[in-house]
């Protein structure tokens, strides 16, 4: 039980310590949901690094390495690499421009109040969907590593759904933002620190681990370059699509840019943040591998792979450091898309249909109110869903038409009938994929992000060349600049 | 070097070599700050 007391310890003493910080700062909704542009560089920088982590980095990769090696560490290069400088130096400021307080706002700035209303609708149920995951993950690392000591349900899904509000509850965004700093240290310190105390507790260190799979003929698995097929359709393509094209329409990447003092701040944690964000993927595959390398553990499910190993190897103390460290990876994803479906549900629906506009101290009672909700609404049906990367993948498959039509109305052409088709088409093939999967599809193409993939682009450009439509949205905004400057300088 | 210790420090060069490349191409493209 020592391991889990450090944890429950930990994430329960910062929590309520950030929070009561955090709770002094904010007196409106907007900044609990946004924290109003009070962080500085780093936090924003922690903040959003830590945002997209959760199971993508940690257990699905530990997962994936039973079949692809450790050329599933590629998905955290691709992501610290692209992904995180992509949208800390274009995205996040580009969204800043339109002067909107959610994504489906901003999507309905672009497009019209229609299409927001369907992302309203439809979004949310996306990101609850990996919500749900994480809140899976969590709980798997709480029992794995407990032993089995305590129940899966309810026990270990209370505790991960207590752990996600505690995240946010008092102070929202700049609760999460505070906790983020000390968690981006911890996560790294403490996963790297697990590292090392394996290499040392194997007897050959891990050139053990080496000889063992070239002794079957796998030396492939330790071979960070082994560019196979399905390492290259399974990994590396769908991690540039997905985390550039869906992960960005998650609402949840731009809370950090709303906290943000200002663009350069924003900018500024580009090159740290796309080394925290990669490099915290790299442990759990070390592990992983290192793990699959013993027999014992190798006959289990690869899920339990990296809390079999912590069992065997380390001591009762640096499992609970190994746990936080993880948690630390899980719960900030887990705590953030809660915190940004309960900005779009509280935003875009509960105001919406009052009629009279709350006070300040009533929004955040609504917020704090939906983030419970929003959390039990997750937890309870992870208790039947067991497979973390098909959630993950359809999720994704969901969100990506979403941002390929905004990214085309921002820098390109505004088009509504476009933007609709597209949006309507991938939807139906996704369903169509998820639902009906095609006798012919080929194998390796299972998953929905495929098909939606080429269908939201192919339209998207064809659509869009086709079809007369506005100019783009940074254009015009630039354009309306220009033009009351004009008028100031005029009168 | 072991097979964990070149994952760990390949991973860190790759990361670093392709952020300042596309931090480079965002500062040949930068327009002067936006807000």
């Amino acid at each position: 039980m020592v391991p889990i007391i450090i944890t429950v310890l930990y994430f329960v003493f910062f929590s309520v310590y950030f929070g009561l910080k955090a709770k002094k700062k904010i007196s409106t909704g907007k900044d609990f949901f946004t924290a109003s542009g009070q962080l500085g560089w780093f936090a924003v920088m922690c903040s959003f690094t830590l945002a997209p982590l959760g199971g993508g980095h940690t257990s699905s990769l530990w997962q994936a390495q039973a079949g692809l090696g450790v050329s599933v560490a590629w998905w955290g290069v691709i992501t610290g690499g692209i992904f995180i400088p992509i949208f800390l130096l274009w995205f996040g400021p580009m969204f800043r421009k339109l002067k909107v307080q959610t994504f489906p706002q901003a999507l309905g700035k672009v497009f019209g109040p229609k299409i927001k209303i369907v992302n309203t609708s439809i979004a949310p149920a996306g990101w609850l969907g990996i919500t749900m995951s994480e809140t899976l993950g969590i709980a798997t690392v709480i029992y794995t590593l407990s032993g089995g000591k305590l129940q899966f349900a309810p026990h270990c899904v209370l505790i991960a759904a207590a752990l996600i509000i505690i995240y946010i509850m008092f102070g929202g965004m700049l609760q999460m933002g505070y906790m983020n700093v000390l968690n981006a240290i911890v996560l790294i310190g403490g996963s790297y620190l697990a590292v090392w105390y394996i290499g040392t507790w194997l007897p050959e260190g891990y050139d053990g681990v080496a000889k063992t799979y070239s002794l079957v003929g796998e030396a492939w698995r330790t071979d960070l370059f082994n560019f196979s097929t399905p390492a290259v359709f399974g990994i590396i393509i769908p991690c540039i699509v997905l985390n550039i094209f869906s992960v960005s329409s998650e609402h949840a990447m731009y809370q950090p840019m709303l906290a943000a003092k200002s663009n350069a701040e924003i900018r500024k944690g580009a090159l740290l943040g796309g080394i925290i964000n990669g490099m915290a993927a790299i442990p759990w595959v070390i592990l992983g591998i290192t793990g699959t390398s013993i027999a014992a553990i190798a006959a289990k499910e690869p899920l339990l792979a990296v809390p079999q190993l912590a069992l065997q190897a380390l001591p009762p103390v640096l499992i609970g450091v190994l746990m936080v460290a993880l948690l630390c990876a899980l719960l900030s994803t887990a705590s953030g898309m809660v915190l940004a479906i309960a900005h779009v549900v509280t935003d875009d629906i509960i105001e919406p249909l009052h009629k009279e506009k709350f006070s300040g101290n009533k929004q955040i009672w609504i917020g704090r109110i939906v983030v419970v909700g929003v959390t039990l609404a997750a937890a309870l049906p992870a208790l039947k869903v067991t497979l973390i990367i098909s959630l993950f993948f359809w999720c994704f498959s969901l969100s990506m038409p979403i941002f390929v039509a905004y990214f085309i109305g921002m820098v390109w052409k505004v088009n509504r009938t476009a933007a609709w088709i597209n949006l309507i088409a991938s939807l139906a093939v996704n369903c169509w994929w998820t639902f009906a999967l095609p006798s012919w599809c080929p194998e390796g193409f299972t998953f929905a992000f495929w098909p939606v993939f080429v269908t939201t682009f192919v339209l998207g450009i064809v659509l869009n060349l086709i079809l007369p439509g506005e100019k783009g949205m940074l254009k015009q905004i630039e354009e309306q600049k220009k033009s009351t400057l004009k008028q100031e300088v005029a009168v | 070097m072991s097979w964990a210790t070149q994952t760990i420090v390949y991973s860190l060069i790759l990361i670093i070599i392709v952020n300042i490349i596309i931090i480079g191409i965002h500062k040949l493209t930068y327009k002067g700050d936006d807000e």
